[in-house]
């Protein structure tokens, strides 16, 4: 996006995009100065969105080289070809495009704006129970209409994370070992199917890329971040698979991804999750591609997600100590 | 001279005994100090305050999760005296046989820590656990107030109209869940497959089964310790309980006629373990392993005998226990004289004998292990609902 353009006048942007591009603007326009530490929880509560977008946002300029990760948390404004000094600026001071964050909302579709946020309230309960959703006091705690309540609902309904009972009332959870077996069993069918498809197209390049990544994780196992880990899984899970041009079978696939509910929350109230053998695994797999054998990293794939339904397994175990954490009061305990 | 920091053991009342405390650090010489708390509370600590203990004494159960947690150091086979005589692997004692075999996740399938991290059954040189007190518990009724005929105990009983409004239950889940479980397949109620590694599908049947019998006035109430079931069976007219060991002495000592069920479907057997932190190291470490060792010297095992429990090494124990103790509590024969708990007061006439026989009989006898099984968070859930459903 060029100097000054104006933002935010784009149809129906994802809030990566806007917070991206509201990102962008404030570096070009030289608001944000190169070796700003750009960290994800203040810009989200400057941007009022959930930290999610914000940090896709962050990752997408990355790959743009617009910010650079560097020895502390969160990134630095610049490329990274310069050693800069970490600047650490209150985000709070620097002129944010307001009215441009605005105007762009306004597009947003309504329900996109309160989507992730609802997700994530709903994911951090379902390991404690089964949770009946109101309708009315969903839609009073974000002051929107039953029509937005109804499309976000649906639209969590389509990726598997809330179902309707036989009475029609929206419920989630509760997440239990035979759901985690079974949610494994399908990803590694449909996984597996969609990485022979996608095999032929992915280049040696970005394999090699991959893998270099895989190793240097391996080096620094200690002091991954989440984000990293995120990055790590999306490159073999998602990045891989994206080649894919049977849509009906992509989006079978997105309906699958209940299960990182268990790591997340696991990482949050137990301990941090332990990822070695999920590093050798994904490195396993990337090789044989590397080595033009797909049927050996389809294989490989799948013995990986099995080993994997073990390990979520035994944490979903673990959480049973867990106190129900304090949620929503849309959400509503139901036996 | 510098002062010693203790070595700091978490765990609860039943196993971190002052008297065990004193005699540990009069031989060790070294400072120690004992937590003991509630078993829910132990375990919520030992999975989420790695820093705050040193060794773990609880459950294997409790160090499973904590396992998995990674709060725990792998414990080196080569810094435990005999190693393989404490677990009987070579000779296949009747010890290993049981933990290693049974339906559900028997303890001595998560004893060993394997090169990727995860726990089984096959020998490394590194344990999750070093076990030590284990037993064959089922449950007790008075019986000057119960017409029974010992042969045709059941854990039906628990869930029978016979003994309706005068049942107590362990609070526990895992092992209530477990202990309701055996009782409504008694019954023909519910036909488990796998009564240690229950299905959401059983579960949910199994609660609904409880919570409408809860509703009904069946159960006098809940107990979490050995006070708590001497409370229970002296303030709410109870006449039957799940029960281990400790109640059973307890109520005894306090004379009530408790006789400790042997129930024709097996036991319910359980193993406690001691494990270490994983923020030990250097001196402390040291003294970990020391008492870890110390545990296995025999007298431990002699005090925990007097409760009923049983101790990893019995040939050691054997020489810190009187011949008719021995007799008694690990070779099942009827007492030769009247025998003692560790305070002095008389628990065991002349003549009595333990029900159920020998260590090894008793062993044999064990029909499924205190288990984490797969559905363990849920079930921890769904038993809270029985618990809180109201009496009607």
């Amino acid at each position: 996006m060029p100097a000054n353009a104006p933002i935010g006048f784009q149809e129906r942007k994802s809030r990566k995009q806007t917070a991206a591009d509201i990102l962008s603007y404030l570096v070009d326009t030289g608001k944000l100065k190169p070796g700003t530490v750009l960290v994800e929880g203040p810009i989200a509560d400057r941007l009022g969105m959930s930290r999610m977008p914000v940090r896709e946002a962050l990752k997408l300029l990355e790959e743009k080289k617009a910010v650079h990760r560097f020895d502390g948390r969160g990134y630095l404004v610049g490329s990274g070809r310069k050693n800069l000094a970490p600047i650490r600026v209150d985000l709070r001071n620097i002129e944010w495009p307001d009215s441009a964050v605005q105007a762009d909302s306004v597009r947003l579709p309504a329900s996109d704006q309160i989507m992730a946020e609802v997700q994530d309230a709903i994911t951090a309960v379902i390991p404690f129970g089964c949770y009946r959703i109101s309708e009315t006091e969903l839609g009073m705690s974000y002051h929107v209409s039953r029509t937005v309540v109804r499309e976000t609902l649906h639209r969590l309904f389509h990726l598997g994370i809330v179902e309707k009972d036989r009475w029609s009332h929206w419920i989630a959870g509760p997440l239990t070992a035979q759901k985690c077996v079974e949610q494994y069993h399908i990803r590694a069918i449909l996984e597996a199917e969609a990485l022979q498809l996608c095999a032929p197209t992915l280049s040696r390049a970005t394999l090699r890329k991959i893998d270099i990544k895989l190793e240097k994780a391996q080096e620094n196992i200690g002091s991954l971040t989440a984000g990293q880990i995120a990055d790590i899984e999306d490159d073999l899970h998602i990045r891989c698979l994206s080649p894919i041009e049977n849509r009906s079978l992509d989006n079978l696939i997105q309906r699958c991804q209940l299960l990182l509910v268990v790591h997340r929350v696991f990482a949050d109230h137990v301990s941090t999750v332990q990822h070695a053998q999920m590093l050798l695994e994904h490195r396993t797999i990337i090789k044989h591609l590397i080595d033009n054998r797909p049927d050996d990293a389809c294989a490989a794939l799948k013995a990986h997600l099995h080993k994997a339904t073990q390990r979520t397994i035994e944490r979903l175990k673990v959480l049973s100590v867990v106190r129900l954490p304090d949620h929503p009061g849309y959400l509503k305990p139901f036996h | 001279m510098r002062k010693q920091t203790p070595l700091r053991v978490l765990g609860t009342p039943d196993t971190l005994i002052e008297q065990i405390r004193l005699r540990a650090e009069q031989d060790l010489q070294f400072p120690i100090a004992f937590e003991p708390l509630d078993g829910i509370d132990v375990q919520q600590r030992a999975v989420m305050e790695p820093g705050s203990f040193d060794v773990l004494d609880h459950w294997s159960v409790t160090a499973e999760l904590a396992w998995t947690a990674g709060t725990l150091a792998p414990i080196r086979t080569d810094r435990i005296d005999d190693c393989d005589v404490l677990l009987g692997i070579s000779d296949n004692s009747p010890f290993w046989q049981a933990i290693s075999n049974g339906k559900g996740t028997a303890p001595g399938r998560k004893l060993f820590v394997q090169p990727d991290g995860t726990l089984s059954k096959d020998p490394t040189g590194f344990l999750s656990m070093m076990p030590t007190v284990h037993n064959m518990d089922s449950f007790g009724y008075c019986v000057d107030q119960v017409d029974a005929v010992p042969e045709q105990e059941s854990w039906g009983w628990l869930l029978s109209n016979r003994f309706r409004g005068r049942i107590a239950l362990t609070a526990h889940p895992s092992i209530g869940i477990v202990e309701v479980a055996l009782a409504a397949q008694a019954l023909g109620l519910i036909k488990f497959n796998d009564v240690g590694n229950l299905t959401v599908d059983e579960i949910d049947r199994l609660v609904e089964v409880l919570i409408d019998l809860k509703r009904r006035g069946h159960f006098a109430g809940l107990w979490a310790s050995t006070d708590e079931i001497v409370q229970i069976f002296e303030e709410r007219n109870v006449i039957l309980s799940t029960i281990w060991s400790q109640g059973i002495m307890a109520l005894r000592a306090r004379k009530f006629e408790i006789r400790n069920a042997n129930p024709r479907e097996g036991y319910r057997g359980w193993l406690d373990g001691l494990a270490l932190s994983a923020a030990l190291e250097g001196e402390q470490l040291d003294h970990a392993y020391r008492f870890l060792n110390w545990w296995q010297s025999g007298w431990p095992g002699s005090v925990m005998a007097r409760y009923g429990i049983y101790t990893t090494r019995p040939d050691k124990v054997e020489k810190q226990l009187a011949p008719a103790e021995w007799a008694y509590w690990y070779a099942g024969k009827p007492a030769s004289e009247v025998l003692f708990d560790n305070s002095g007061s008389p628990i065991v006439r002349a003549g009595q004998s333990r029900n159920g026989g020998s260590y090894e009989t008793r062993l044999g006898a064990v029909v499924v292990w205190n288990t984490v099984m797969n559905e363990h968070n849920y079930v921890t859930r769904k038993w809270n609902e029985f618990v809180l459903a109201l009496n009607q």
